[in-house]
């Protein structure tokens, strides 16, 4: 089944990769598509340079790790050091509401350890930014 | 798309839907625990009340104590007696969680708390609530999201991850207490 919501990843090599394209779908039993594309970048000595959640024509991007911003403010600011993509889950086990909860999270990680993340829920595309 | 599936182990698993509960109680699926004393019995309760679980043996957990056992582990019951709690099998730990999706992935940063069912960082109001996860040596008063309990990582990948929950629960007055239990994990 295709996700509502995909990351989206730019590369060191200049192309252009999400999730669900050829060799980046979710296939039975195999590892995941974000996994695949670490693998593809660790084979190749690339590097994620940008990511992005999509849905329909909705993006929620991290910061770039680009050297070519189109404004000077993006220019001068930090530039993340790493890029990763996780899915948050979280149901109650015992009372509570017993649905489940699933967000996709983009991260971007810099060098002195700080974070930050995007995580949006799929069923409704709200959105939360963190600092960490 | 993953899923989080939630059963109470015994002779046969029962698993807990959408709509079912997991009550813990005194000596029997009616019996009221006492304030002060812990859970003696768990079972699963269907949205029309009944026992879903009454066939299949439940397993209960009780906390005994927090730092009596050997070397100062914690200790509990869960049929034979009172164990060191670093002793309990995952065939004898009462909550299973199985966490599963059809792509192969890992777990990191999972926990599992016990809020007081709106808030998560919450505590339960007029409850003591300890957990443990297969392989602790002691209980954690894992209330609130504050004090969540860290489950392990499980970084082989895999399409399903299962973790073994060890919950115990006492009322510390009289009276009907609402709370809840919530599970988390990263999924990567």
């Amino acid at each position: 089944m295709q996700k509502n919501v995909r990351w989206h990843a730019g590369l060191s090599d200049g192309t252009n990769v999400e999730e669900g394209d050829a060799g980046y779908e979710a296939c039975e039993g195999e590892i995941s598509p974000w996994r695949r594309l670490v693998a593809h970048c660790e084979a190749r000595n690339l590097k994620v340079t940008s990511l992005s959640l999509r849905s329909g024509k909705l993006a929620w991007t991290l910061p770039s790790a680009s050297s070519s911003p189109k404004f000077r403010e993006f220019a001068g600011a930090r530039k993340p050091v790493s890029f990763r993509h996780f899915a948050k889950v979280g149901r109650d086990v015992i009372g509570g509401n017993p649905a489940e909860q699933r967000l996709e999270v983009v991260e971007a990680a810099y060098d002195d350890g700080s974070k930050l993340q995007i995580w949006v829920d799929a069923k409704t595309n709200n959105s939360w930014t963190l600092s960490l | 798309m993953s899923s989080i599936a939630i059963a109470l182990q015994g002779s046969t698993p029962t698993s807990v839907g959408g709509t079912d509960v997991i009550r813990f109680a005194g000596g029997a699926f009616a019996a009221r625990i006492q304030a002060g004393e812990y859970n003696a019995s768990t079972h699963v309760r269907n949205s029309g009340g009944s026992d879903i679980s009454s066939a299949n043996t439940p397993n209960n957990n009780t906390f005994i104590s927090q730092t009596d056992g050997t070397g100062g582990d914690s200790q509990a019951d869960w049929g034979d007696g009172t164990e060191d709690l670093d002793q309990i099998t995952t065939a004898e730990a009462a909550l299973k969680i199985t966490v599963s999706d059809a792509s192969s992935f890992s777990v990191e940063d999972a926990v599992a708390y016990f809020y007081d069912g709106s808030t998560p960082a919450t505590p339960p109001v007029g409850l003591t609530c300890v957990l443990a996860e297969v392989g602790n040596a002691n209980f954690t008063a894992a209330e609130g999201s504050g004090a969540a309990l860290a489950l392990a990582d499980q970084s082989s990948p895999a399409t399903s991850h299962d973790y073994y929950l060890v919950p115990s629960v006492s009322p510390d007055s009289f009276g009907l207490k609402s709370f809840a239990l919530r599970f988390e994990a990263t999924l990567y």
